[in-house]
């Protein structure tokens, strides 16, 4: 058999040279000169200012990985045409031609750009269908490319070429399928060397990126004593607290932006007041008499109706999950997701709240004289991804294809344009432009019936010098008019896509890897290998995806099972992994979210100087920002790698937390105790050693995950600090040159979320042997460690 | 174990000591192992227009030779085109004369540039990284890798395109308040001599958290984690930069504009040898609507913020370190849509200011604004059997310029342009 040639490392691409870019109709750019029109695939105003991707490593690789084959190592029929007769003859030979808007695009031989998801499959089957017939006894496509039979495209692989024996062999394949099927390989099978957390690790890291929390001693205790098992139960359970589905909040909104609109009024003054002629009645001057008076309820709804109308999409995609619906209705819902205050906003006085000042009571509305379908008619949506005379719904549907069919369409085929170009109507008619607005221009014809501000208009009209509205080559059947999106919707729920999509989504929110991309044409080795990998493992888990009928938590527990969850280390040093192993590892520093959570949940306190504040690492005015998160308007793209400020924020906050959780966790009676559960506020070295070690070993674990024997290098560590700074500061202490009161805001005299004195032994405001301040060194330290600040 | 410890143990610091062009006092403080706060290279600004802006009107402009056929590509006259020195003309638009004529005898210009693109997240790649198909690191992302990545904030950003494919740590700054807070962490409000933990403790505690990371980056065998820790480690070893900077920092209440701001904020981290890049950027360009009023309220906030930026420039007296280059997504349509507006369209400008760039105008684009001037690659004259200008020849340029070409990262992200000496 053949083997299969390994492509050429590259990576630039010049401008205006084919390098780097589609594998197709680099031919015919050569040959056609033509400049786009003004329409553009992005519109004004939306998301595009987050340019290109998140920094972040270069795309790794994992040359593990390698091509899917059987169990004795045999190529598939499918993985030779795709890698063999595409890759070194059809695609660089035959597409230049053969393609949607090509010179032969009228034939029956017509191939989709590979960078399109599912053009693989696509491309086989037309091959092997072409496949089967015969001119003069030759099979046709060798026929016509050798000139053996009439071919416009001339003369492509003339005698000798080695193209002709492959193509041979891919009609000998086609015809006589061979029973070689690729083995269902675990990807774990890539990555030999790679060292997993175990059951314990995984249940504190599921933990945090599921519920914002450390597991309990029960559920500790359950996985000590079942493992794996205990796990997935677990995990049923944290995915249904109602903290997960404020995670959830985060990851959606994270692909949305719409929270891009929560502050002030800015959502209610979006919507159109003909429309919706409550839109603002909150702040109208009668907007009390229209509260009936009560004040209460006019407080409330200036707080949350803007709340609730800018999270609209979010909140129905947790009421999605919440009542365990197939997520395919994020996008077929032909209702959306009101609380009371939203749903006044919109004019709906019947919905059946039980509590018309509950925000979080929501309730399925259809809303009268608009067709829903999820998310994508909600108005905040269609506001954040907004379009204009000229864009035509394009940005919109851009946005589709990349959050719900997950393919970047102008990553995938953008090419060069010349501005020269005198094509009529470019983007209809002009290789250069139409190659993406083929794609593209279907499914933004089927926005047609909601306007820039996200106005329902239904309308039978569309623009002529545009594709109809459509779904790939699926035009839109006119029994869809006036209801558009949620045809569309359907189309997307029905895509193997927007499976593997989703997949890709919970992927990237709890290990920080994302979708790859198919490979470009000449990408390396290793790159189309940890392609390969991650591709094996979404196909199985997107098919799976789809046999449960889209229930979302069972993808959340595939990934915790996934080696991109439990990736903790490797077995040799760096220069010694495979490409598959090294291009593996959540390197992320945790989001502010994340961080703020796990602060909170360690030492039950949070960093925020009031209850009422806002954390720290959330407040747009102190360090969200800052510490990598986004405000979802100028700042969409979150940082993935630590920086300088980002060190002296968790410095600050390792000092500021250190001084006031030491004091605060001995003020609790000790079974209530996060850090200091089994010793004493008299403990110290000359005391109680064996205690502080032991002190020692439960903070490494409880702080860091880490489970350490009492002797571990790190304990020593630690420990030598707990008695270095003890001891410097009994010795000042002696020679009065150091007091022995803790500092205001070290001292435990209220208790935080009361403001309710604390008396007798509980109230915590010297510390005569220094041992306090001793610990608060010691938490400070691991308050400051990278595994801290990290997953 | 110090910042140039950990990045000698994880293989780091070939990008600091590998790259050309470094000065004599720059090397000689590498090699003592005294990086952190060292730099002293030049300082490369990247100002992003962001949304596409018009060049026709700015420095490439176009008019109407007569009142009746106002609208085709400008609404201004011909006889109204400014002319500065040399080649340099421009519209007759928002606040231009003010910006040319003072800084029109500094600046270099490039017309007719050809981004080969009307997409918003293409062009602006195009035009940072040189790169329109995959999406490399943002140019001010590659010199900070190649000249500063030892450097505890060795690129600023606030917008623009500031992708760094893992190459470089990339920095916000916000507010001096905030900073204020987080640049001495043991600090108790602003009295310095008033601290949490005793200067002792806080020594040993620095001292712990040293040893800790050493061991955690020697644990870590995972490449990604191995980094992780790297970048870790060395950005927790500078818990004293920020102070540094805060030092050289103006008041930024003296400033009336968002970019002049975000540029003293750069200028104050490179004096004090922690910076050597910065993305700057404003927006409200892609003027679908209403073009003329649209476009002339950013040009103006784009040419004062400029002009404010270059003011601190000089009055810190680094006039002759500092280049700034000013581009956008990539131009706007020869006419108007009906609602008054300018569509997206390829060929556009870029400008440059500062570090002894040759001051003039390379390029051009035809009176319909259609057709971009090729140049040759020399002489920079116009020439038909020359070539248009290209982002990609632009970055070539600005690597050279810069002692980022022969480095590990430019070889890890090469790029196709014709060398010229665009920068003189």
């Amino acid at each position: 058999m053949r083997p299969v040639k390994k492509r050429p490392r590259h990576r630039a691409s010049g401008t205006g040279a084919p390098q780097g870019l589609s594998w197709i109709l680099v031919g015919a750019l050569a040959l056609l000169g033509a400049a786009c029109d003004d329409t553009a695939l992005v519109a004004d105003g939306g998301a595009s200012g987050e340019a290109g991707g998140a920094g972040g490593d270069g795309g790794g690789g994992g040359a593990g990985g390698g091509l899917p084959r059987g169990p004795d190592g045999c190529l598939p029929d499918d993985v030779h045409f795709s890698e063999v007769v595409f890759a070194e003859v059809v695609g660089p030979r035959c597409t230049t031609c053969h393609n949607p808007e090509g010179r032969a695009k009228n034939t029956s031989m017509v191939y989709r750009p590979a960078e399109l998801a599912g053009a693989a499959e696509h491309n086989f089957g037309v091959f092997r269908e072409m496949a089967l017939y015969d001119r003069d006894g030759i099979p046709l496509v060798v026929a016509k490319p050798t000139l053996q039979a009439p071919h416009e495209g001339g003369m492509v692989l003339p005698e000798g070429d080695p193209g002709i024996a492959i193509l041979e062999e891919g009609v000998r394949r086609a015809r006589f399928p061979s029973d070689c099927v690729a083995a269902e390989v675990p990807v774990e099978a890539d990555l030999r060397g790679l060292e997993t957390l175990d059951s314990q690790g995984a249940l504190r890291r599921a933990s945090l990126f599921l519920a914002e929390r450390l597991p309990t001693e029960d559920e500790m205790a359950d996985v000590d004593a079942r493992g794996e098992a205990a796990l997935e139960g677990i995990i049923d359970r944290l995915t249904r607290e109602e903290a997960f589905y404020d995670r959830m909040r985060v990851v959606f909104n994270d692909r949305l932006l719409t929270d891009k609109y929560l502050p002030n009024r800015d959502a209610l003054d979006l919507l159109n007041q003909d429309e919706f002629p409550q839109a603002r009645w909150p702040f109208a001057d009668d907007a009390l008499a229209q509260a009936g008076g009560d004040a209460n309820l006019l407080a409330a709804a200036r707080t949350h109706s803007n709340r609730a109308i800018s999270r609209e999409a979010v909140d129905l995609m947790i009421h999605v999950m919440r009542q365990g619906k197939p997520f395919t209705e994020i996008l077929t819902a032909d209702y959306t997701v009101l609380n009371p205050f939203s749903a006044r906003i919109y004019g709906v006085w019947d919905a059946p709240f039980e509590d018309a000042l509950d925000p979080n009571e929501f309730r399925e509305v259809r809303l009268p004289g608009r067709a829903h379908a999820g998310v994508l008619t909600t108005p905040m949506f269609l506001n954040r991804f907004p379009t204009t005379d000229t864009n035509r719904n394009r940005h919109r549907a851009r946005i589709v294809f990349a959050q719900f069919l997950g393919t970047d369409v102008l990553a995938a085929l953008a090419r060069p344009l010349d501005g020269t170009s005198t094509v009529h109507n470019p983007t209809l008619n002009d290789p250069q432009c139409n190659v993406c607005h083929a794609v593209i221009d279907p499914v933004a014809g089927a926005f047609k019936d909601f306007n820039a501000r996200g106005v329902f208009n239904a309308t039978d009209s569309w623009f002529g010098d545009m594709l109809p509205p459509g779904y790939g080559e699926r035009a839109m059947p006119s029994s869809a008019y006036g209801n558009s999106l949620r045809w569309l919707g359907q189309q997307i729920a029905d895509d193997v896509r927007f499976d593997r999509s989703i997949v890709g989504w919970f992927l990237e929110a709890l290990t920080g890897e994302t979708l790859r991309q198919s490979p470009l044409p000449g990408s390396d080795a290793a790159t189309v290998a940890a392609f390969h990998t991650q591709q094996r493992w979404i196909d199985r888990v997107g098919r799976e995806f789809r046999l449960n009928g889209h229930d979302v938590r069972e993808v959340i527990k595939a990934v915790v099972r996934s080696p991109w969850f439990r990736a903790e280390n490797a077995d040799g040093e760096p220069d010694t992994l495979s490409p598959a192993v090294a291009a593996v590892g959540d390197a992320r520093p945790l989001t502010p979210e994340l961080l703020s959570a796990r602060i909170h949940s360690t030492l039950g306190l949070p960093w925020r100087r009031r209850p009422v504040d806002t954390d720290e690492l959330l407040s747009a005015s102190t360090f969200r920002l800052l510490y990598g998160g986004i405000d979802s308007d100028d700042v969409s793209e979150r940082l993935t790698a630590y920086n300088a400020i980002m060190g002296s924020i968790q410095s600050r906050m390792s000092v500021e937390m250190g001084c006031r959780g030491v004091a605060y966790d001995f003020s609790r009676p000790p079974e209530q105790r996060r850090l200091f559960p089994n010793i004493t506020i008299e403990d110290n070295p000359e005391t109680n050693p064996e205690g502080l070690r032991e002190g020692i070993v439960h903070l490494h674990a409880w702080v860091l995950g880490e489970r350490l024997d009492a002797d571990d290098p790190e304990i020593e560590r630690t420990l030598a600090l707990y008695t270095q700074v003890w001891r410097e500061g009994r010795t000042r202490i002696l020679a009065e040159t150091e007091g022995k009161s803790l500092l205001g805001e070290c001292r435990a005299t209220t208790d935080f979320w009361t403001g309710a004195e604390l008396e007798g032994e509980l109230r915590i405001e010297r510390d005569d042997q220094y041992n306090l301040r001793a610990w608060m060194a010691v938490l400070t330290y691991l308050l400051a460690d990278h595994r801290f600040s990290h997953p | 174990m110090n910042r140039r410890d950990v990045l000698r143990l994880c293989g780091l610091s070939a990008f600091a000591v590998a790259a050309p062009g470094l000065t004599d006092r720059q090397a000689r403080a590498q090699e003592r192992g005294d990086a952190v706060g060292s730099y002293d290279g030049p300082l490369f600004i990247s100002i992003h227009a962001g949304g596409g802006w018009d060049p026709t009107s700015l420095c490439d402009p176009k008019g109407q030779p007569a009142p009746e056929t106002l609208g085709a590509v400008n609404h201004y006259l011909v006889d109204d085109i400014r002319q500065g020195p040399g080649d340099l003309r421009w519209a007759p638009f928002g606040d231009n004369d003010a910006f040319f004529e003072r800084h029109g005898a500094n600046l270099r210009v490039l017309n007719g540039v050809d981004f080969s693109t009307n997409g918003h997240d293409s062009g602006t790649r195009h035009a940072h990284s040189g790169d329109l198909a995959e999406g490399g690191p943002a140019f001010t992302a590659l010199m900070a890798a190649a000249r500063a990545a030892q450097l505890p904030l060795p690129f600023i950003t606030n917008g623009g395109y500031d992708v760094t494919r893992g190459v470089v740590a990339r920095t916000r700054v916000g507010s001096v308040d905030t900073l204020r807070r987080i640049a001495s962490p043991n600090q108790r409000g602003n009295d310095a001599a008033n601290s949490y933990h005793h200067p002792d403790a806080w020594a040993a505690i620095q001292a712990a958290q040293a040893g800790r990371g050493q061991a955690l980056v020697t644990q870590a065998r995972l490449p990604r984690i191995r980094e992780s820790v790297t970048r870790f480690v060395a950005a927790r070893t500078s818990d004293n930069v920020l102070a540094q900077m805060l030092e050289k920092l103006p008041d930024l209440n003296g400033f009336s504009t968002d970019l002049g701001r975000q540029g003293a904020v750069a200028l104050a981290a490179w004096r004090s040898g922690l910076t050597a890049t910065a993305n700057l950027s404003v927006g409200g360009f892609d003027t679908h609507g209403d073009h003329d009023r649209n476009h002339a309220n950013a040009l103006t906030r784009l040419t004062q913020g400029i002009d404010e930026l270059w003011r601190e420039v000089e009055r810190v007296g680094a006039g002759d370190q500092v280049m700034v280059m000013v581009a956008s997504d990539f131009g706007r349509t020869p006419s108007y849509n009906d609602g008054n507006g300018k569509d997206h369209w390829p060929i556009t400008s870029m400008m440059f200011l500062g570090n002894g760039v040759t001051p003039g105008v390379i390029g051009g684009t035809d009176p319909t604004y259609r057709v971009p001037t090729a140049v040759d690659p020399q002489t920079l004259r116009p020439s038909a059997t020359g070539v248009v200008l290209t982002p990609g020849m632009v970055h070539r340029a600005l690597r050279s310029r810069f002692g980022v070409t022969g480095t590990a990262v430019d070889r890890d992200w090469p790029i196709v342009g014709a060398e010229m000496p665009i920068f003189g």
